[in-house]
């Protein structure tokens, strides 16, 4: 299913922070439906990562798809600066893909209410 | 404990020109210059400057994306230099078996990750952003190039970064191979990397008014050493590397040997931050050929610091004519400078492997772009096209800094 994109604020010529590449070309900087969060992690490990986005599955590890505390740390800013939202900081850090999806549904769905 | 030799068993570079390191020392021989006119898209005012950028070098091809993804460009140039001088040593990337708990690297960078920085300055003050990413620290941080190296190669003992300004890597070269000839390391990877193409830092350069013009007809030979028309230096980015190990070691496992180190000397004119003195550098000359148990005479190259700075030039060469006296006006001299640009904390990395390539090769590269030489740098012998076949002993390799820090490193032919 192609969902239809909606652009978020993103400023004109805004670049990421981190490699620079314009943010309003990323995926991940895309309102997505809840149903895409999926697509939205795939773009991003792919986009910083190299991974395949057919290894990106809800039952695979982070850690084995090469997320490292660090790129966690970033994946978790990026969210937020997404989705407008502080995550606290006793949140329960996902260990799956699987884990982060329902991490994100639940941030669209608090933000969307 | 008895002192060992050190031998230099792998050199690597990220090359302006985009070839290996053969070509480079190549290009270099011919004159080549690997200066272009640098014109960027900044604000308020663009760079528009004589600039030595590595524009072939792909940092997610040279390093993968997750690891490149990690750093600033500062260590990206700095880890693919250490991963070609690693490959060049014939040391494998994965320790086979052998501890290396007392290897170790000493890396040099006068600005570390200032782009990592500067993009967040752009985007807190430009873009109005209200937070920087988390991995702003790891990327921006000094000791990031030293720190990736040491991950990447396995090496567990000590891992350190030298700010020394423009003699950044010759005393991190100088650092390690104190530390290979004692015999605290079997194997120190060194060397250095920089980006001086960060906005705040070049603009900051020009206002000194030390940074030679150029457009771009003129760009490629606006780095003059020496020259009666020098008009100042040319900032470059780049990454170099070098891995020095015991002698003993290297012969063992059938390493082939570039070169030998054999000397290092370092003082402080303490005098004033940006003027240098002859007598700081004559002493750091000197404390160098003792270190080495060389004499003047035996030194039948000197790659100088040689930036055409005004006022740096006459004072290299007036420290020179001091050493060396009625043997200075033979002693060929070259400022590669005027090719590869001044690469802050990579320059005399990149000088120290050329200073190698020379005594290996026995070839001299050219100062280029050296026409009518200043009479205040004269006394001499200046190397103004390659001499091909010469029969070289030992070498030195000056480096100068801002902070009147001075640091002079001696290398010696294996064959000879």
């Amino acid at each position: 299913m192609v969902a239809k994109h909606q652009q978020s604020q993103v400023a004109a010529g805004e670049a990421c922070h981190l490699c620079g590449k314009p943010l309003e070309n990323m995926a991940f900087r895309l309102k997505l439906p809840a149903m895409e969060s999926i697509g939205l992690i795939r773009d991003f490990l792919q986009d910083r990562l190299g991974v395949e986005p057919g290894n990106v599955v809800p039952g695979a590890l982070l850690a084995e798809l090469g997320v490292d505390s660090l790129m966690m740390l970033e994946l978790m800013f990026e969210f937020e600066d997404r989705f407008g939202v502080k995550l606290s900081s006793d949140l329960k850090t996902p260990r799956t893909v699987g884990e982060m999806v329902s991490l994100m549904d639940g941030l669209i769905t608090s933000q969307k209410s | 404990m008895s002192q060992r030799r050190v031998a230099i068993t792998g050199l690597g570079l990220v090359s302006p020109y985009g070839g290996d390191l053969a070509d480079f020392f190549r290009r270099l021989c011919a004159g080549q210059s690997a200066v272009r006119y640098l014109l960027t898209d900044d604000l308020p005012r663009p760079l528009s400057i004589p600039f030595v950028s590595c524009p072939d070098f792909d940092p997610d091809a040279a390093l993968g994306k997750p690891l490149a993804s990690m750093m600033d460009r500062f260590a990206q140039l700095g880890m693919a230099a250490a991963f070609a001088a690693w490959d060049d040593s014939g040391l494998p990337r994965q320790a086979d078996g052998e501890s290396r708990d007392r290897w170790g690297v000493a890396w040099g960078t006068a600005l570390g990750g200032t782009l990592a920085y500067e993009k967040g300055y752009r985007e807190l003050w430009q873009k109005g952003r209200e937070r920087l990413s988390p991995l702003s620290v790891v990327l921006g941080m000094n000791n990031a190039a030293n720190a990736h190296i040491s991950i990447q190669l396995g090496l567990g003992g000590v891992s350190m970064s030298h700010t020394v300004a423009c003699a950044s890597s010759a005393i991190a070269i100088g650092e390690a191979f104190r530390r290979v000839r004692s015999g605290e390391a079997t194997v120190m990877l060194t060397g250095g990397s920089d980006v001086p193409q960060a906005y705040g830092v070049a603009r900051a350069w020009e206002a000194l008014r030390v940074m030679a013009p150029g457009d771009a007809d003129t760009s490629a030979a606006a780095c003059r050493p020496f020259s009666a028309e020098r008009r100042g230096l040319v900032l470059g980015e780049g990454g170099a590397a070098l891995v020095l190990e015991d002698w003993a070691h290297a012969v063992a496992r059938g390493a082939r040997i570039h070169g030998e180190i054999v000397g290092y000397g370092t003082t402080c004119d303490h005098h004033h931050l940006v003027r240098p003195e002859a007598d700081g550098q004559i002493r750091a000359i000197r404390l160098t050929l003792a270190d080495a148990g060389l004499s003047a005479g035996d030194i039948d190259y000197v790659n100088a610091h040689g930036t055409a700075t005004a006022e740096g030039d006459p004072v290299e060469v007036a420290a020179l004519k001091a050493v060396f006296g009625e043997r200075a006006a033979s002693l060929p001299v070259s400022a590669t400078k005027s090719m590869h640009g001044h690469l802050l904390g990579g320059s005399a990395a990149i000088e120290a492997i050329v200073s190698v390539l020379a005594l290996r090769d026995g070839i001299i590269p050219p100062t280029a772009h050296l026409g009518a030489i200043d009479p205040a740098c004269t006394g001499v012998d200046h190397v103004t096209t390659a001499r091909h076949g010469q029969p070289l002993r030992a070498a030195l390799s000056n480096s100068f800094a801002f902070g009147g820090s001075n640091a002079v490193l001696a290398f010696r032919a294996v064959d000879l």
